[in-house]
């Protein structure tokens, strides 16, 4: 196996948890999730020769991911995504509070959120996978915390 | 504002099972590119196939033919799975080397028969008639903790001789399921799907009632189901080059609701076998028990009283799954700083008096892996939690050695499951994941307070502690835990985060 393929492997095989939780914010259920992560990985290999290297190798993975997560949406009867992607929690009940309060905010911010506490993105990495720069990733990121700790401040008082 | 971490730990908890298959990624990233040879290949399978139903070939049939492969291809943990089917192993020194099992009546030939490119099928042929189909993905299977493996399945004839393990023309496909559920959900889901196809069959489908049935090719004479939907699937059914049926048999459970685990259990034990009339071939006692080991592999343990600690320790901890513990015994070896053990047990209920046979049980096709007498160490172990520095201790209820080597790996076992346990901690588990994530390990003095009092600091990580006593060394990413065994000797392990590093407990206890 050539130098590409073997780092496609050892980011799969450190990452795969990752990459499955994330793409299941996209694709509704870990089931489809882990389908569309061994498509996304099995396109890794074939293309890996188109990566060259300018950015992170996770952060490629990731594009491709997200594309193929679109794509698996999309495939279902009735779904219209208007270039956005809809994330939420694929098994909201394990944490409610935290759902609810992730599904108030904007999809893009969602997005991001779920790059950076699901998938453990950096920010450079995020940046990257999403097409924006470092200082978008931040500023959103803090403006997500807010709104989150506005909606989980909340929890507690309830609570 | 949410802390960083705080979130970080509140989306961890919501983590998934780590349920990744590298070989199937392999197995997608080549069925693409390779359609166009996948598709001449499917061609020619379903020519020749026709050829086979013009020409009147039987549907089915399965030519065992490819190359042999040494056993010295194969892993450490393959070579003791396929010598675990020997119905008279032994243990061989040779000198100043470590210890060996080899079996009497002569080691399996083993023939590469089938690799449809996810799974590799091998047919293993041993001397005493005995035959089993053995398979494991491409590439074998890695694993730091439990070491790396190319088998991952063996199934025999042992007990049918005149049973074929590769398919028939009455069973055109051998059937190699993977079932089980998850947390979240507990009906019973295929996990993997695996087996041999015999000459004619060109699919393999997994059949529901509401869907069109999941179709595999068959490749060189084998099949593989990997990422199966979640689906109640009934059967598998085997077709041939015109798409037509051939060959159906029920899976059975799918879609079930998996049986709940009960702590009370009812366990079947084969009861006390019968004492033979001669005198016993090897006797031990200790305070608590009375051991006698019989030429036919017949043992008994008479306890001295049911109001003695062993009894009732036993009494207890098995009261919490099935009123029933293991009484077994071992042949062990020792040589450059390994140990080799052979043997087993049998499940019997907790009675003053507890019996049962090992090995020496012959019959035209015997298995088992269990040694003859006379044996090094006899033991009863009862069923409770192993956790570290916990009351019930990291020695068996009752240890019976019979000779002064068999007493040594009694002890130095204790020792290992001391140093094994402390990885396999709760508290362990906390630090490692930590330092996996980035964090540095705690200090020495950290680590003491953390684990208490029979854990010392150590200035170097080749240092140890007085016996008794858990030596601790970390240089802030690895840490070494090291402790002395009765007889001298320095057991350590080396903790690198989630892996387990350079150690010398493996063969003692199992740590990961």
């Amino acid at each position: 196996m050539d130098e590409r393929a073997e780092a496609i492997e050892e980011l799969y095989r450190q990452r795969y948890g990752r990459f499955r939780d994330g793409v299941a914010t996209i694709t509704g259920d870990r089931e489809s999730a882990r389908d569309v992560v061994q498509e996304t990985f099995a396109r890794a290999l074939r293309k890996r020769r188109s990566f060259r290297g300018e950015g992170s190798l996770e952060a490629w993975v990731w594009r491709i991911a997200l594309r193929t997560a679109r794509e698996h949406v999309a495939r279902r009867p009735g779904v219209s995504l208007n270039g956005s992607v809809p994330a939420a929690l694929d098994e909201p009940h394990r944490d409610p509070a935290l759902a609810d309060a992730l599904q108030a905010l904007p999809p893009k911010r969602r997005l991001i959120v779920f790059l950076r506490y699901f998938a453990d993105l950096s920010y450079a990495q995020i940046a990257e996978v999403c097409g924006v720069s470092e200082g978008t990733v931040g500023a959103t990121l803090a403006q997500a915390r807010a709104a989150l700790e506005a909606e989980l401040g909340e929890e507690r008082r309830h609570a | 504002m949410p802390d960083e971490q705080l979130l970080k730990r509140r989306f961890a908890s919501l983590a998934g099972p780590e349920d990744g298959d590298w070989q199937d990624v392999r197995w997608r990233a080549r069925r693409r590119s390779g359609t166009v040879a996948i598709a001449a290949t499917a061609l020619l399978v379903a020519l020749v196939a026709a050829g086979f139903a013009v020409g009147g070939r039987v549907i089915g049939l399965f030519e065992v033919k490819g190359s042999e492969v040494p056993l010295s291809s194969f892993t450490q943990n393959d070579r003791q799975l396929l010598e675990s089917m020997c119905p008279d192993p032994e243990i061989s020194h040779r000198s100043g080397g470590a210890p060996r099992v080899s079996c009497r009546s002569g080691e399996p030939t083993v023939r590469k028969i089938a690799d449809d490119g996810v799974e590799v099928h091998w047919r293993v042929r041993y001397p005493w008639g005995l035959t089993c189909a053995a398979s494991g993905p491409v590439g074998g299977r890695r694993n730091p903790a439990f070491g790396n493996a190319k088998i991952t399945n063996l199934g025999c004839n042992a007990w049918a001789p005149g049973r074929k393990v590769v398919p028939t023309p009455q069973r055109p496909i051998t059937v190699d399921a993977s079932m089980g559920s998850t947390a979240h959900d507990p009906r019973i889901r295929l996990f993997r799907v695996t087996g041999l196809a015999g000459e004619g069959v060109v699919a393999v489908g997994l059949v529901s009632k509401a869907e069109p049935p999941l179709q595999a090719r068959v490749r060189d004479n084998a099949y593989s189901f990997r990422s199966i939907p979640v689906r109640p699937w009934t059967a598998i059914a085997a077709y041939d080059a015109a798409g037509k049926e051939i060959y159906r048999e029920p899976l059975r459970g799918v879609g079930a609701a998996a049986r709940p685990v009960t702590t009370r259990a009812k366990v079947w034990s084969p009861g006390p076998p019968k004492r033979p009339s001669g005198p016993a071939l090897q006797h031990a006692s200790t305070r608590d028990a009375v051991v006698d080991v019989y030429r036919n592999g017949v043992v008994e343990v008479q306890f001295a009283s049911t109001a003695g600690d062993a009894y009732r320790r036993l009494a207890r901890t098995s009261r919490h799954s099935s009123d029933t513990a293991d009484v077994g015994c071992l042949k062990v070896g020792f040589g450059a700083g390994r140990w080799e053990a052979i043997g087993g047990g049998s499940n019997a209920h907790v009675a003053p008096l507890m019996g049962a046979r090992l090995g020496g049980g012959g019959g035209a096709h015997p298995i088992g892996g269990m040694p003859s007498p006379p044996f090094d160490v006899c033991e009863v172990s009862g069923t409770y939690g192993r956790y570290w520095n916990d009351e019930e201790g990291t020695r068996e209820l009752v240890e019976l050695p019979f000779t002064a080597i068999g007493r040594r790996y009694l002890d130095e076992r204790a020792t290992g499951r001391d140093l094994a346990y402390l990885v396999r901690s709760k508290k362990m588990h906390a630090i490692r994941l930590a330092i996996h994530r980035g964090g540095s390990a705690p200090s020495v003095d950290e680590l003491v307070r953390i684990f208490g009092s029979r854990v010392i600091p150590l200035a170097g990580r080749e240092d140890t502690a007085p016996n008794g006593e858990v030596g601790v060394w970390t240089d802030g990413k690895l840490i070494v835990a090291s402790e002395r065994t009765p007889a001298g000797r320095r057991l350590y392990v080396t903790i690198d985060a989630l892996r387990i590093g350079p150690n010398n407990i493996r063969d003692l206890s199992f740590v990961y």
